[in-house]
Order: C-alpha cells, then sequence, then structure tokens
C-alpha cells in the first residue's frame, strides 16, 4: 500500500512539476495569462 | 574535511574563470537585425576610412592548378582540428589534476600527464596548420586578409601575445609536471594549467570573432567603412558568443574523443593486465567527458542557429532549408553513430561491474529507444525523387513520414536520445551499489516516475509543436530541453544522497573489457571529427557568394556553392589528413617510452671502467 502511494504521489508531483515548468515557459515568452493557453489560434 | 572543501571550492571557481568570457554583456548590438551592414550604437564618427574592396576575378592571385578555396578550406579545417585537440586537452587536464587532488588518487595525475604528452606534438601541429593557413589567406586572398586584419588590426597584437603566452606557459606547464607534484607545489602547478587555458581560450575567443564577423558583421556600413572606433563592437559580433559557447563545449567533447582512441589504442596493443586497467580507466574517463559534453552541445548549436536566424532568416533557411539541409541529414547519422557508440561502449562497461547483471534487461530497451529516435531524427522533410516515384508517394512528401521531417520531431528525437544516453550512464553509475537507507526504495520509485513523466512531457510538447503556429512551434523546444535537464539534476541529486553509505558489490574490473568496445572509442573520434568538417562547412558555406556577409563580395571563380558530394570529399579529404596527423602524434608519444638496449660492448666498457674506479 505504503509504495502505491509512493508511486501515486511521485507521479502526480512530477506531471504538477512539468505543468509549471511549461505554463511558466510559455507564460515568459508570450506573456500569457496564468493558466496555460495551450492552443492558440 | 575543511581542506577538502577547500580544494573542491578553489576547483569550482577555476572552472567558472573559464566561463566568464561566455557570459553576455548588456550591449544592443547582441539583437541582431535584418541586413547585415548595421551598427546600434551611437557614436562620435569614425576615423577610419578604408572600405571594403569590391574586386574582380583577375585581383584573386592563382597558383595554377592549386584551387584557391579548396586550399583555404583544408588549411582552415586541419587548424580548426588541431586548434581544437590543443585547446580541449588543458581543459580537462585541469579538471583531471584537480581531481586527482580532491580524491588523492594518483591515476588521475598518471593519465593527465600521459593526455598532455599526446597534445605535446598536437601543439607544434596546430602552429604549423596555423601558418600554413595564413599563408594560405596572405596568397589566395591579399585583398579579404588585408580588409579583416584593418578592422581588426587591434586584437592581432593580443592574438600573437596570447600565441606566444600559450607556447611559454604549455612547455612550462608539461615539463614542470614531475617537479610540482605535491603539497603547494601541486597548487603552483594547477595555477599554470588554469593560466594556460586563460591564454587557449582568449586565442579562441579572438579567431571567434574574426570569423563571426565574416557571419554576422556589425559596425560597418554598406561599403564595408566602419562606423565607429570601437573594436569591441566589431568583436561582440551578434554570432561572436553563439560559437564561442558552441566551440568551447564541442572543443571538449572533442578533446575527450581524441584522447579516448589514445586510451583504445594503448589498451589493444598493451600486453600486461596493470597496463590494460589504466588504459581501460583511461578511455572510460575520457569517453565521461566527451559525452558529458556532448549531451549539453545540441542545445549550444539550437542558440547558434537560432542567432543566425535573427541576424538573417535567408541566412538560416538557406542552412536549414535549402541545399544544406541535406548535410543536417548527414550530422543527424553522424551524432546518431556517436550516441550509439557511446551508449555501446558504456553497455560493454557494464560487464566488470559486479552488480551490473541487475541492469542488463533494460540495455534492449535502452537501445531500441535510441534507434527509433535515430531513425526519427534522419528522416528528410522532402527526398529527391523521379515523377514516376512522387506519383508513387502522392506528392513530395510522405504522408506517413513527411511529418517526422519538421523541427517539432527532431527536437523529441534528440532529447529522447539524451535522456536515455544519461540513463546508460546513470545505470552504470550505480551499477555496483547498494542503498543500504530506509527510504531507497522510495526515492528509486521517485526516480522512475519523475523520469518517465518527463520523458511524456517531451513527446507531449513534440506533438503540441504540430497543433499551434510556428512561433509557439519553436519555443516549445525550451520547456523540452528544460525537461531533460531537469532530470539529470534530479535524477543525480537524488542518487548521490541514496548512495552517501552505500553497500559496494565488488570492484571494478579495469581492463576486463572486450576488444571490440574499444573500437567503438575510435568509432566516436573519427565520428566526431567527420562532423565537425561538414558542420563546418555548413556554418562557413551559408555565406554563399559573400567574403564578409553583404558586406564584401567573393569575386573569385570559386564563389560558388559546390555539390553536396564534392564538398563532402573535401571534408572527408581534411578528416582523413588529420587523422593520419594524430596516428603520427599517438606513434610519437609511443616512442617516447621506448628505450634501447645497451650493446654488449657497452655494457663490457662500462663494466670495465667501473672496475678501473673510472
Amino acid at each position: 500500500m505504503f509504495k502505491l502511494i509512493v508511486w501515486v504521489v511521485s507521479i502526480v508531483g512530477s506531471i504538477l512539476y512539468f505543468y509549471i515548468l511549461d505554463l511558466l515557459i510559455m507564460k515568459s515568452y508570450f506573456g500569457a495569462a496564468l493558466g496555460l493557453n495551450l492552443f492558440p489560434k | 574535511m575543511r581542506k577538502k572543501g577547500f580544494v573542491t571550492a578553489v576547483l569550482i571557481i577555476m572552472i567558472f574563470l573559464l566561463l566568464i568570457p561566455l557570459i553576455p554583456l548588456p550591449n544592443e548590438t547582441a539583437f541582431a537585425q535584418e541586413g547585415a551592414s548595421v551598427t546600434s550604437v551611437e557614436e562620435t564618427p569614425a576615423k577610419a576610412t578604408f572600405s571594403a574592396p569590391r574586386l574582380k576575378p583577375e585581383d584573386y592571385p592563382s597558383l595554377g592548378w592549386v584551387n584557391s578555396r579548396e586550399a583555404v578550406w583544408v588549411a582552415a579545417q586541419l587548424h580548426l582540428f588541431f586548434g581544437a585537440l590543443v585547446l580541449a586537452v588543458p581543459i580537462f587536464v585541469l579538471v583531471i589534476e584537480g581531481l586527482g587532488i580532491y580524491k588523492k588518487d594518483e591515476r588521475y595525475d598518471h593519465v593527465a600527464h600521459e593526455i598532455m604528452k599526446v597534445s605535446m606534438t598536437a601543439f607544434s601541429l596546430t602552429a604549423l596548420t596555423g601558418g600554413l593557413l595564413t599563408f594560405a589567406l596572405v596568397i589566395l586572398y591579399p585583398d579579404f586578409f588585408k580588409y579583416i586584419m584593418q578592422i581588426f588590426q587591434p586584437t592581432v597584437i593580443f592574438y600573437v601575445l596570447a600565441f606566444l603566452g600559450e607556447a611559454v606557459v604549455c612547455y612550462t606547464y608539461y615539463y614542470s609536471w614531475d617537479g610540482l607534484r605535491y603539497g603547494t607545489k601541486k597548487w603552483i602547478h594547477l595555477t599554470l594549467g588554469l593560466l594556460l587555458n586563460t591564454f587557449g581560450m582568449s586565442i579562441l575567443f579572438l579567431a571567434d570573432a574574426w570569423t563571426g564577423f565574416m557571419m554576422t558583421p556589425v559596425g560597418v556600413d554598406a561599403s564595408g567603412t566602419p562606423t565607429t572606433d570601437n573594436i569591441w563592437v566589431f568583436i561582440r559580433n551578434p554570432f561572436w558568443n553563439p560559437l564561442n559557447l558552441h566551440r568551447f563545449i564541442a572543443n571538449i567533447a572533442y578533446g575527450g574523443a581524441i584522447v579516448g582512441a589514445y586510451a583504445a589504442y594503448k589498451f589493444l596493443s598493451s600486453t600486461t593486465p596493470e597496463e590494460k586497467a589504466r588504459y581501460d580507466w583511461m578511455g572510460y574517463t575520457s569517453n565521461f567527458i566527451a559525452i558529458s559534453a556532448l549531451l549539453p552541445l545540441p542545445f549550444a548549436g539550437y542558440i547558434l542557429m537560432a542567432e543566425i536566424y535573427a541576424y538573417s532568416q535567408q541566412m538560416g533557411i538557406t542552412a536549414m532549408g535549402g541545399i544544406f539541409a541535406w548535410l543536417f541529414i548527414v550530422q543527424a547519422v553522424l551524432i546518431g553513430v556517436i550516441f550509439l557508440g557511446a551508449n555501446y561502449y558504456l553497455w560493454c562497461g557494464m560487464g566488470k561491474i559486479s552488480g551490473s547483471e541487475r541492469y542488463t534487461p533494460a540495455i534492449k530497451y535502452i537501445a531500441a529507444v535510441i534507434v527509433f529516435a535515430f531513425l526519427v531524427w534522419l528522416t528528410p522533410h522532402t527526398i529527391v525523387m523521379t515523377l514516376k516515384e512522387m506519383k508513387i508517394l502522392g506528392g513530395s512528401h510522405s504522408p506517413l513520414l513527411g511529418p517526422l521531417g519538421i523541427m517539432p520531431a527532431k527536437n523529441t528525437a534528440a532529447n529522447t536520445m539524451i535522456l536515455f544516453t544519461f540513463l546508460s550512464f546513470f545505470l552504470y553509475k550505480r551499477a555496483n551499489k547498494v542503498s543500504s537507507l530506509p527510504w531507497a526504495g522510495s526515492g528509486t520509485i521517485v526516480m522512475k516516475a519523475f523520469f518517465a513523466v518527463a520523458w511524456a512531457n517531451i513527446i507531449f510538447l513534440g506533438i503540441y509543436g504540430y497543433l499551434v503556429p510556428t512561433a509557439f512551434k519553436v519555443r516549445a523546444s525550451v520547456p523540452q530541453v528544460l525537461s531533460t535537464l531537469s532530470v539529470v539534476l534530479v535524477l543525480l541529486v537524488i542518487d548521490s544522497l541514496m548512495h552517501r553509505k552505500a553497500k559496494s558489490l565488488g570492484p571494478v574490473q579495469w581492463g576486463k573489457m572486450s576488444q571490440r568496445s574499444q573500437y567503438a572509442l575510435f568509432l566516436l573520434a573519427v565520428s566526431f571529427t567527420w562532423l565537425m568538417a561538414l558542420m563546418g562547412y555548413i556554418r562557413s558555406g551559408i555565406r554563399q557568394h559573400w567574403h564578409i556577409y553583404t558586406v564584401m563580395r567573393d569575386a573569385s571563380s570559386n564563389a560558388y556553392t559546390p555539390a553536396i558530394g564534392h564538398a563532402v570529399l573535401i571534408a572527408t579529404t581534411a578528416t582523413v589528413i588529420f587523422m593520419v596527423l594524430v596516428i603520427f602524434c599517438f606513434w610519437i608519444a609511443q616512442i617516447s617510452t621506448i628505450k634501447q638496449k645497451a650493446l654488449p660492448e657497452m655494457e663490457e666498457a662500462s663494466a670495465l671502467r667501473e672496475g678501473r674506479g673510472e
């Protein structure tokens, strides 16, 4: 059970980390509002 | 412990000192503009009145059967090969020497000394090829040479002084090795090494300023007349820092590859287990340095290309979308070979580490991913086809493979290859260790999850690139790179914490390495050299019919872009000549260790003299 929790926490934590990383880069380049503007026209 | 910390701190400071010239300074000239002949620094009018000569074909001297362009090309390429080697060697010799002090391991010191020995002949050959290049330029392109020397006149004296300093310090550094071996004297020796690197880097950066000016000139008007007396404007042209950065990193990778080939040569010719162990270790260390420098190199190349595009879109498109684009496919093949070769060497090396069998099953998956990424990287966007072939395909682009020919796919493939090559290194590094900490299991899960999500993010950003406008597509490569770097950083930190009090599963059996693994090191050296020659041609060739882009036109009969086949032939000729000369350097280093046995009559005469008490 403990192992499963570690897996879930690690995956969720990593996804959050990379989400914020992508978000910050896109924001710094394009001044997009917080909330990743994933598919700009 | 305090002393250890002090040594580490000094070493880190020394390495960072070398990087100072790479730090970009705030200067308006960094923002290049389309149309080359611009200066963005407002100053008093320049005193210089000369301008770039407008040449005619008859202004170029001819040496009959010698093709001027190809003569200069080969001379410049050979000088660059040797220059790269002799500038790179002192950098990692200094690092290895410092590591020897830090780890109190004399093996590092011996290896550093031996590497310097190999490069001593290369120093002479660098000067020789440099002289050859200068003569070729003075004789075959006198007007161009005169103009560029007029522009960069104040820097030439510094170049000469740096060259003299390099020669003096290089010989002092090498010949004082045993005299300044321990204690405070060793620090004096390290300082000499640092000084040697300072001179070396100064030479590189000055030469880069000249080359950069030929690519992206600033500070002159359309006729080539300087609009400023400030030499710094010419030096700090838009191409300068990207070129400094790219060459600095590439030189380390290149030096590592050549020294790795030397270690392989010595390993294969060794007869005793001690020698085999020593050269196996040297080969591993060199390969480690070469690949560590290779991993960030594509990113530096990316910056360089971005600067070319920023300066002149036309020049960028000529490189990436015109005739030169096909050479980037050759580049992809060579880089793929380098990555596969480096990984293969590591996988072979894992055989000598007890405990590595835990990771053996993973190798086939790593190999599969790297091969797949390699295939994506070398897929061209369009290929040369007959009308019949086009009809069969349904157009000039393959509907299935065409999308793999553009940058999002290439960036994803490059990052994937880097990520999985790092994984090979990572597994090699921890192969014989078992952590005894209670959280080791959780730490491993965190690393696995982080790696997997990072790779998923890289693939997501790659696919994302197809769905958004070009500007977003290009920018998406930045978080891709940061994802790769995050993995390297996070995994190394967690792993080093995990293995602080690790249990060893047995020593690394240096020397227990297959013969064929050594050929991977030769492959790396040849691939690196060839790659440099081909990419160097692209970098220089995209100026097309200009000596100095948009400022000084090349009016000679050689001012055309050669066919790819011909260009590759010249680049390959330079590569083969260099390889022959490098083997000569290895051989010289080898024969310096051979001592002929005294003749019997000489021994008898000595014995008689000793008997008489003379």
